[in-house]
């Protein structure tokens, strides 16, 4: 689904937490699926202007899970080991933002092209 | 409750009536944007826990059914995860950085335990506050009895006054980059110790100082054997000079005398012949003469460096046919060994430059700067590649380690300029006190 303005943020995390709930997440991890897509919709709406956030049920094993990959076409982050750090972004420097996803989230993988955009890929198993 | 505190409250306050109202994922992203700005304005989850009760009574009062309650605790129950969730994200980066430092910690704890220096901290009143183990090897004291002790008492009492202006300098960020002070053993014995030291600052204000310490026994054994050795040069060149002087001069001096004596006993043309003889006899007397003075100069002992240098100048110009010109002097006597070393240092630059550079000009410049003497030594010859000379082991190299060491030995040091092409300086910088 597209995400350009935070009207989409709230969608993204209404359609995420549903799927979530699909794949039998518990409560808690239902909320922190969502606060993941908030921040990385936040950080599309901040930085890139647009971009989109597409979910998934994956499989892995006997593991079952959501992914949520947010793709923008923005300037793309020319340092991303630089970006991880917390305290690069206004709100790293409390451990939120892209840190705060890698933390909260089972799997995190981020791939950026300087003037290209970034796409970041994170996975919640279910427990 | 504060104004902060109470705006956050209605905010969230809010979202929940919305939420109940069935206005949903909107309403949860409230809630978590409310915990996320608790959060920022540096508020804690105690705060967030008293937004949440505020919030909790609230809707509750609100609620006439049994049915209405049990939603509302549903709802709020749901807020508190969506608002404590950016706390969440705080809390795990904390713990992240804390192994991080621990395992920082832990590298920097090997390192200073596992040094051969001495590493420790003191407090500004001079106190010990650390010590490595490396303290107890090299001292033989325990570490651990001499934390909150006095510095000054593990000094060598005559060093004790400069180490009190070095760790005073060392406070105030002006310390040398490195001094030498005597530690005291267990023993009794002291250990000549090199120290590097550093102030320690926290948020801008002085509170310690950071030092390392290293046991220089074996340099300065070095150092002192090589003053020895080239004392017992020098005596060795003094009696090489004496029996070149006084006894080989003896004997010519008897040797005219005889000549004399025949030339009276031989007819005229043969005594002119003898004459010749004699002629060369002075030369050999002239030459022996100023051999000796160059090998152990006693106009060195008697009138100083600079006329020294000039005779050993005029000596080299005669037999070589360089120009060498002697500017400035060192103004009044430098410690004796101190002349001595430079004296032997700009014969051996002399003999280099004679052997190696193809030089027509040497200019030696004396210049006193405050309690530091400096005497530039100046070729216009083919120059050399400075860092391959000094690093070779060839016999430049060796005669360039040979000024060095002298040097060292005196407290002074060397600099050297030069390039293939473009003639060579060497500049020597020594103490002009003792």
């Amino acid at each position: 689904m597209p995400v350009g303005a935070d009207v989409d943020i709230v969608t993204a995390r209404q359609k995420g937490r549903e799927l979530a709930a699909q794949c039998g997440l518990s409560s808690t991890d239902l909320a922190v699926v969502a606060t993941a897509i908030s921040e990385l919709a936040r950080n599309i709406v901040r930085y890139a202007v647009r971009g989109e956030i597409v979910l998934r049920r994956v499989e892995n094993g006997t593991k079952r899970g959501i992914e949520v990959v947010a793709t923008d076409d923005g300037p793309g982050i020319s340092d991303v080991p630089l970006a991880m750090q917390d305290g690069y972004s206004t709100s790293g420097g409390l451990g939120l933002g892209l840190p705060g996803v890698r933390r909260l989230m089972d799997e995190f993988d981020i791939v950026s092209r300087f003037g290209k955009g970034t796409t970041v890929t994170v996975k919640k198993w279910r427990r | 409750m504060n104004s902060v505190l109470e705006e956050l409250a209605t905010e969230y306050t809010a979202a929940l009536r919305d939420y109940l109202d069935g206005r949903g994922e909107i309403a949860l992203q409230q809630a978590y944007d409310v915990g996320r700005k608790t959060l920022a304005k540096g508020l804690g989850v105690l705060d967030m826990a008293t937004i949440q009760h505020r919030a909790l009574v609230k809707c509750l009062l609100k609620a006439h059914t049994p049915r209405e309650g049990s939603q509302t605790l549903r709802a709020v129950k749901k807020f508190f995860v969506e608002s404590l969730l950016p706390f969440e994200m705080s809390h795990r980066r904390i713990q992240e950085v804390n192994v991080a430092l621990r395992e920082s910690e832990r590298r920097y704890r090997d390192l200073v335990e596992n040094a051969r220096d001495v590493i420790y901290t003191l407090s500004t009143d001079g106190t010990i506050r650390s010590l490595n183990p490396a303290f107890e090897a090299m001292t033989g004291w325990s570490g651990a009895d001499w934390l909150g002790q006095e510095f000054g008492r593990l000094i060598h009492p005559d060093d004790l006054p400069r180490a009190a202006a070095l760790f005073q300098a060392v406070l105030h960020g002006q310390a040398p980059p490195t001094f030498e002070l005597r530690i005291r053993s267990l023993s009794g014995s002291y250990i000549p110790g090199e120290f590097v030291a550093t102030s320690q600052t926290q948020g801008g204000r002085v509170v310690g100082v950071l030092g390392i310490a290293r046991d220089i026994t074996d340099r300065k054994r070095a150092e002192e054997a090589l003053l020895h050795l080239n004392e017992a040069l020098e005596a060795e060149v003094g009696r090489i000079a004496h029996a070149l002087h006084d006894e080989a001069g003896q004997l010519l001096a008897s040797v005219h005398i005889v000549l004399a004596d025949i030339a009276r006993e031989l007819p005229s043309h043969a005594s002119r012949r003898l004459q010749e003889v004699r002629g060369l006899l002075d030369k050999i007397e002239e030459q022996l003469r100023h051999l000796s003075h160059e090998l152990r100069p006693t106009i060195l002992d008697d009138l100083g460096l600079g006329p020294a240098l000039e005779f050993l100048a005029d000596g080299v110009s005669r037999r070589t046919g360089l120009l060498i010109s002697v500017e400035g002097s060192p103004d009044k006597r430098l410690p004796a060994a101190t002349e001595t070393a430079l004296y032997r240092i700009v014969q051996e630059v002399l003999t280099n430059v004679t052997k190696h550079a193809q030089a027509t000009r040497v200019r030696i410049r004396f210049q006193r700067d405050g309690r530091l003497l400096r005497c530039s030594i100046r070729d216009n010859g083919v120059g050399f590649d400075v860092l391959a000379a000094t690093t070779r082991r060839g016999s430049r190299g060796l005669g360039l380690l040979g000024i060095q060491e002298r040097l060292n030995a005196a407290g002074g040091t060397l600099n050297i300029h030069s390039a293939p092409g473009s003639g060579t300086e060497l500049v020597i910088t020594t103490p002009a006190e003792a």
